[in-house]
């Protein structure tokens, strides 16, 4: 090698070790998830029931983080709010998944017209901003539940589908498949036991990434009433609720998206320490 | 260079194309039919059949496409269901406040990137870079209509240094115009500025490992030299390109930032567009803002071209 | 070579990591340059021999460091020298013409601007009239067939060759008094080869600068070298000068690199290019001689336990001609050749 090309191909160096990231995602996601599952238990309130006496309540010992509008205790919403945002997300990238994984393989694996006609259509996606994806989304089926992670879904799979093909075109060139095929593998073989354990980490890494972005559309939705609809609370929900008095009672709105920022932290954060452990190539961008 | 441009321009065509199919088609997947969408199910039915053929819904979907297609490129986007008027007038009063927050937001946003991404890329490894990575991971979490709301509350409402929403036009005061655009350009800018000093960052760090970089250094170029000549010259037109696929995020920011200040563009009109079912306004925004990332990311092909002597051999 | 050498580098030493993974790629280079002198370096890669070039420019790969030795350039200690100094003689005094000028070369200038640039840095005096009229010289002096054309194109635009020799512009145009050429003809045709390989010896010749000719192909090394220092494994192997080298090298490395003795692996001679099998891992240098493994002379002397046990060598890669327990001589060098 040069000593250009020695200078230029070493300065990644030997990286440090990141042993508190593990930590500090782990607990963040941890303390979250303990309060969403157990949060609702411990509190004694039901999430949608009011209490005309008690609205605005602020932070007390009755109710730890205060009530809305309604008297509704917001620690209960929060946390009952947190199970709904999870669910829509992990439903969303696990839609968007379901679509992009096998598409991204195929067209990445067979190339040609296939390849260029489903890139043509992902091109267009991404000129279209996802969350209005999403909205137009739910333009056609009105905001529920459902329809909030149909839209995500939808709207995530072409960035995903994108990236995945460019690993399998990628991978698919390296010998050892080459060596699959001349012993005379077929296709669905190759892709099974040669390409996908290849892929595993870059798939592990990016539906991990996804998934914040999922909280954090579905919060967006939610700011625009586009989300679920009232009474559920979703953080999305709780959001939007938050606007009708963000100048009066400006409290709801500023704990509303505390849990949102901590949970997508957290899972940024593992996203990082997966990429580390998993997916060196990918670590040092 | 003439050719080059010509050929990023004749690229972009299909892309247009496919816009507009989407955007057509959008309306055709309704579930139901589009005038029982405008009339309301319990409209009588020779007024239905009356409005199907003056919309030229008989027609077969082909004709409908390049006789929509004809009046979308004349400027006839159709009329709203809504209010009834001509979607292209109610967008034309709506754009310039959008365009004006995305340009504020995207200067926002570069002005606090652009430095903080080259100084971590520079200085990588440094305290410094884990100071700004530190900051991108918490600024990627943050929601930006979130931080918009503390911004309002500190700014406006706690400090009471600015006005905390609302928008008068330019040309009718154009103090009172500048001061309104802060905050929704501050909380846009801030939004997107994680990305944009994610990527300043990464094209930064990867340009440092190029030859010419330690080359540079052979020569016994300063540092500084190095940096400017070398290496933020040989990553800009990339980056440039790079910054030009995130307006996407720009625009949704936009839409968000505009609800939450009351920033008249077209953003507001998303929202209610979907809650009151006005397709063709849904769609008229589908293809604007569409266009809008398309011209912008052609501008930046052609910026890259302009800088990148390599890349207009491609 | 007569008087204070130029450049004398004594157990030089290159560390990366630390710990159980340090790796010690240079491990004890010493040579010496003389004024005027072209001194070629052969190896195969990985032997150390480019990184002991960053280490004389002083621009080793971030994580690497100097742990021994010492470089002395025009009686100054390069090592203790601080980044400034360093600088100051790069490009000036010491210039490095890079193996793969394509690449090297700033993609996004144009070539007078980047001849422009060196030379406002290190002749800040000169006005841009004088920088124009010596940057279009240098090229002039590289033989750069149209010299206006090539200051106003791209890297990209210009031939392989071409692109050498503005690589070469730039190095000569400060006349430096060292000029390190790192491969400088591996990524070109054969026939410009020769040429950029003459036009090496004539600069010397015209500017008297003296230059170190890093290269894995020892035949270059014969037609435009004075001396020649071989390293394999991060170690100076042998080094003399080359008509001496050349003809009767005492290394049995160097025979293997000049073809003469078939490695373990029995390559026909016709075919032998370099020698076959893998160098060791600078991670984990084997005791004695490194390159016993793959050393027939080893072998046919009926692997005799000191070449496993102690190196031969000298500490400092300078007093020793050859590092081998059982140097060639002309005998041996003939039964080996049979």
């Amino acid at each position: 090698m040069s000593a250009v090309a020695v200078a230029a191909a070493t300065t990644a160096g030997p990286r440090v070790k990141r042993g508190w990231k593990i930590w500090v995602g782990g607990a963040l996601l941890g303390i979250l998830a303990l309060f969403m599952l157990v949060g609702p238990l411990i509190s004694g309130y039901d999430p949608n029931a009011t209490d005309l006496e008690a609205r605005f309540a602020g932070p007390s010992a009755q109710h730890w983080l205060g009530t809305d509008d309604l008297g509704r205790d917001l620690f209960t919403r929060m946390a009952v709010g947190g199970r709904m945002t999870m669910l829509i997300a992990l439903g969303a990238v696990a839609l968007a998944s379901a679509i992009a994984i096998p598409l991204g393989l195929l067209t990445g694996y067979l190339g040609g017209w296939v390849d260029l006609a489903v890139m043509r259509v992902v091109d267009l996606f991404f000129a279209i901003p996802t969350l209005l994806v999403a909205i137009g989304i739910v333009g056609l089926f009105g905001p529920s539940f459902s329809t909030t992670l149909l839209a995500l879904g939808l709207a995530f799979w072409p960035f995903y589908a994108r990236l995945v093909r460019s690993a399998v075109v990628g991978v698919r060139d390296l010998a050892y498949t080459d060596a699959a095929r001349v012993i005379g593998a077929g296709p669905w073989r190759i892709i099974r036991k040669e390409i996908v354990p290849a892929l595993l980490p870059l798939l592990i890494v990016q539906t991990t990434v996804l998934l914040g972005f999922a909280v954090l559309d579905e919060a967006g939705l939610g700011f625009l009433g586009l989300g679920v609809q009232p009474p559920d609370p979703s953080w999305g929900a709780l959001l939007a609720q938050s606007r009708g008095f963000v100048l009066s009672h400006p409290w709801i709105g500023v704990i509303a998206g505390v849990p949102i920022l901590l949970v997508v932290l957290g899972i940024n954060i593992m996203a990082d320490v997966l990429r580390d452990r998993l997916d060196p190539q990918g670590a040092s961008t | 260079m003439v050719q080059y441009i010509a050929r990023r321009l004749l690229l972009a065509i299909p892309l247009l194309f496919g816009l507009s199919i989407l955007a057509f088609a959008y309306v055709r997947v309704i579930p139901g039919d589009p005038v029982t969408a405008m009339l309301g199910v319990n409209s009588d039915p020779e007024l239905v059949a009356r409005l199907r053929d003056q919309l030229g819904l008989n027609e077969p979907w082909y004709q409908q496409y390049t006789s929509w297609l004809g009046n979308v490129v004349t400027g006839d986007l159709g009329l709203s269901y809504r209010s009834r008027m001509p979607v292209s007038d109610i967008l034309i009063d709506r754009i310039p406040a959008t365009l004006e927050l995305a340009l504020g937001g995207l200067l926002v946003g570069l002005l606090i990137a652009i430095p903080a991404g080259l100084y971590a890329g520079f200085r990588r490894g440094g305290r410094a870079d884990n100071v700004i990575t530190g900051a991108t991971l918490v600024g990627l979490a943050t929601p930006g209509f979130w931080l918009g709301t503390l911004l309002m509350l500190l700014l406006a409402l706690q400090l009471g240094w600015l006005p905390s929403q609302g928008y008068v036009p330019f040309d009718v005061d154009p103090v009172q115009n500048l001061r309104l655009l802060v905050l929704p350009s501050l909380t846009l800018g801030l939004a997107i500025a994680p990305y944009l000093a994610r990527l300043t960052r990464t094209a930064v760090v990867e340009t440092g490992g190029e030859p010419s970089v330690s080359y540079a250094r052979a020569q016994g170029l300063p540092e500084g030299t190095v940096a400017r000549t070398v290496v933020l010259r040989i990553s800009l037109p990339s980056l440039i390109v790079a910054i030009a696929l995130t307006v996407g995020f720009l625009l949704a920011g936009s839409i968000i930032v505009e609800e939450l200040f009351n920033w008249p563009g077209m953003g507001r009109l998303v929202a209610a567009g979907v809650s009151e079912r006005d397709y063709p306004m849904i769609q008229a925004l589908m293809l604007i803002y569409g266009v809008i990332f398309i011209v912008v990311n052609v501008i930046a092909e052609v910026l890259q071209g302009l800088l990148d002597p390599r890349v207009r051999l491609t | 070579m007569t008087g204070q050498p130029l450049l004398s580098v004594r157990d030089l030493a290159v560390e990366f990591g630390h710990g159980a993974a340090t790796s010690r790629p240079v491990d004890g280079v010493g040579f010496e340059v003389g004024e005027r002198e072209i001194v070629g370096i052969v190896g195969e890669s990985g032997c150390g021999k480019s990184l002991t070039l960053l280490a004389l420019l002083g621009l080793l790969p971030a994580g690497g460091r100097v742990a021994a030795g010492s470089i002395t350039f025009g009686g100054k200690d390069l090592l203790g020298a601080g980044p400034s100094v360093l600088r100051s003689l790069r490009g000036r005094q010491v210039a490095l013409i890079p193996s793969d000028a394509g690449a090297a070369l700033n993609p996004v200038a144009r070539v007078g601007r980047q001849l422009r640039l060196s030379l406002r840095t290190h002749q800040p005096q000169l006005t841009g009239q004088q920088r124009r009229g010596r940057a279009l010289d240098a090229l002039r002096r590289a033989r750069l067939p149209r010299p206006e054309q090539a200051l106003a194109a791209y890297p990209h635009e210009l031939s392989g060759g071409m692109q050498q020799r503005s690589a070469i512009a730039l190095g000569l145009q400060n006349e430096p008094r060292l000029l390190l050429a790192d491969e400088p003809t591996t990524a070109l045709d054969v026939s410009i080869q020769a040429e950029i390989l003459k036009l090496l010896v004539h600069l010397r010749d015209e500017l008297g600068s003296a230059i170190v000719f890093v290269t894995h192909d020892i035949s270059t090394v014969r037609e435009i070298c004075d001396r020649v220092v071989v390293m394999y494994a991060g170690q100076v192997v042998e080094q003399g000068g080359v008509d001496e080298v050349l003809t009767s090298p005492r290394h049995p490395y160097t025979a293997a690199l000049l073809g003469s003795i078939p490695p373990l692996g029995g390559v026909p001679p016709e075919q032998l290019e370099t020698v076959t099998g893998m160098p060791p891992d600078p991670g984990a240098w084997p005791g004695g001689c490194r390159f016993q493994a793959r050393c027939r002379r080893h072998l046919s002397l009926g692997e005799p336990e000191e070449c496993t046990s102690t190196w031969p060598g000298s500490a400092d890669g300078i007093s020793v001609q050859a590092a081998c327990h059982f140097p060639l001589d002309a005998s041996s060098l003939e039964e080996v050749r049979r």
